[in-house]
């Protein structure tokens, strides 16, 4: 397994969401929760979602929460991050839905 | 020009108003009074002083009596600088703001004056722009007073802990060495290079080279969906060659694989021999599914999977 990193467009929470859930080909969001390796950075006010490649194509989505987040029922997390939407830096937790 | 003098008057009424405001309450102990305190210890008066003591108790507790009393000036000060920071920083956006709104709202209204008006409102959001960028620290200013506080702290902890020494040790000289230091972690060109150093340092440390991320497209949830057809379809083909006990069964999967990959422009891609090479095949095809932006190019693509005989949904 490797990682790709992809900057990922989308100036609010959901269509982040979305474009981080429909880049899941042949590659997942990174689960290691590695605090220097977030799934979730930001960088230059762009936003970056790191994935562990070389998997199969997850049968679920993803949904990504400010945090603290209440988990979504039977949900389990993946790892937390920084996003920057708006011009604000927030806190994010990216949840696996069952 | 008169109709300008009009239109500007009530954004005058405005800025004027705001000028006294602030976000915090006053000072008990205010900077003149702190100021009176320290001038009874000039420090060439201070050490002279402490040289007629004949114990170290007795110049001890004068040397804690004039350091507490720098502190107090350094503390009240410094209390000062951020009233007037934030007060310049919050006072200046409102005034400007409402100013800015007073204006154009009235020129709506005010159809004589509406250009004038326009035109004023127009040179007031500029001048706050310049202010800002002037001023530069709108947003970057709790950052930058948090580190001056935390600078401020430490030198203090540097001379409460030298308070706790017998003269002999932290001498008096030591202090108002250590007490140029703490009225000197009070300047915002100090934290600037702070945070400048903790944005090198926290680069550095970075595990993450943003600089070779590849931009996604957004796509809508119906391609997002297809690609994921796909991506699906050929994995599953990929997944019965690996557990497929029959060779040359398995061979037939790999060569469906073989063909999405060539599809995707793996002009070199033969039929795999192995499970890694299949799954560089794989990899490539995700590849390019990402790349696939529009319905069009998804529908050839599409196509091209169906020939390789690939079952999709």
């Amino acid at each position: 397994m490797s990682d790709d990193l992809r900057q990922v467009p989308g100036n609010s929470l959901d269509r982040i969401t979305r474009n981080v859930n429909n880049a899941e080909l042949h590659r997942r969001l990174n689960s290691e929760n590695d605090p220097e390796r977030p799934c979730l950075s930001t960088n230059g006010g762009k936003n970056y979602a790191l994935f562990e490649t070389d998997v199969d194509t997850p049968d679920t989505e993803l949904v990504i929460l400010p945090a603290p987040a209440v988990p979504p029922d039977g949900s389990t997390a993946i790892g937390d991050g920084k996003l920057t939407i708006g011009g604000q830096r927030i806190k994010v937790t990216a949840f696996r839905l069952p | 020009m008169v109709r300008l003098a009009y239109a500007l008057f009530p954004a005058s009424l405005l800025l004027a108003g705001c000028t006294s405001f602030s976000g915090a309450p006053d000072p008990v102990i205010t900077v003149a009074q702190a100021d009176r305190m320290v001038a009874l210890y000039p420090p060439d008066a201070v050490i002279a002083q402490l040289a007629t003591y004949e114990t170290d108790d007795e110049r001890t507790t004068f040397r804690n009596r004039v350091v507490s009393a720098y502190l107090m000036a350094s503390d009240a000060k410094y209390g000062q600088f951020r009233r007037d920071i934030s007060k310049n920083v919050k006072g200046g956006n409102i005034a400007f703001d409402l100013a800015t709104l007073g204006l154009t709202g009235l020129a709506s209204r005010w159809t004589s004056a509406a250009k004038d008006l326009a035109a004023s409102a127009t040179v007031l959001g500029g001048a706050r722009a310049s202010l800002n960028r002037e001023l530069y620290f709108e947003r970057t200013l709790p950052t930058l007073l948090s580190l001056m506080d935390s600078s401020r702290l430490t030198v203090r902890s540097d001379i409460l802990k030298g308070l706790s020494e017998p003269e002999s040790l932290y001498t008096m000289q030591d202090a108002f060495s250590d007490l140029w230091r703490y009225q000197s972690a009070a300047s915002i060109d100090g934290a600037i290079q702070q945070a400048a150093a903790a944005a090198a340092e926290e680069a550095k440390q970075a595990k993450l080279d943003y600089s070779k991320a590849v931009a996604l497209c957004e796509v809508s949830d119906e391609l997002g969906k297809g690609r994921k057809d796909i991506m699906r379809a050929v994995e599953k083909e990929a997944r019965a060659a690996a557990t497929e006990p029959d060779a040359a069964k398995a061979a037939e999967h790999r060569a469906v694989v073989q063909k999405v990959a060539v599809a995707t422009g793996m002009a070199d891609a033969e039929v795999a021999a192995n499970e890694q090479a299949t799954n560089s095949q794989l990899r490539a095809i995700s590849d390019y599914l990402l790349t696939v932006c529009s319905p069009e190019t998804l529908a050839t693509f599409r196509s091209a999977v169906t020939q390789a005989g690939a079952q999709l949904p």
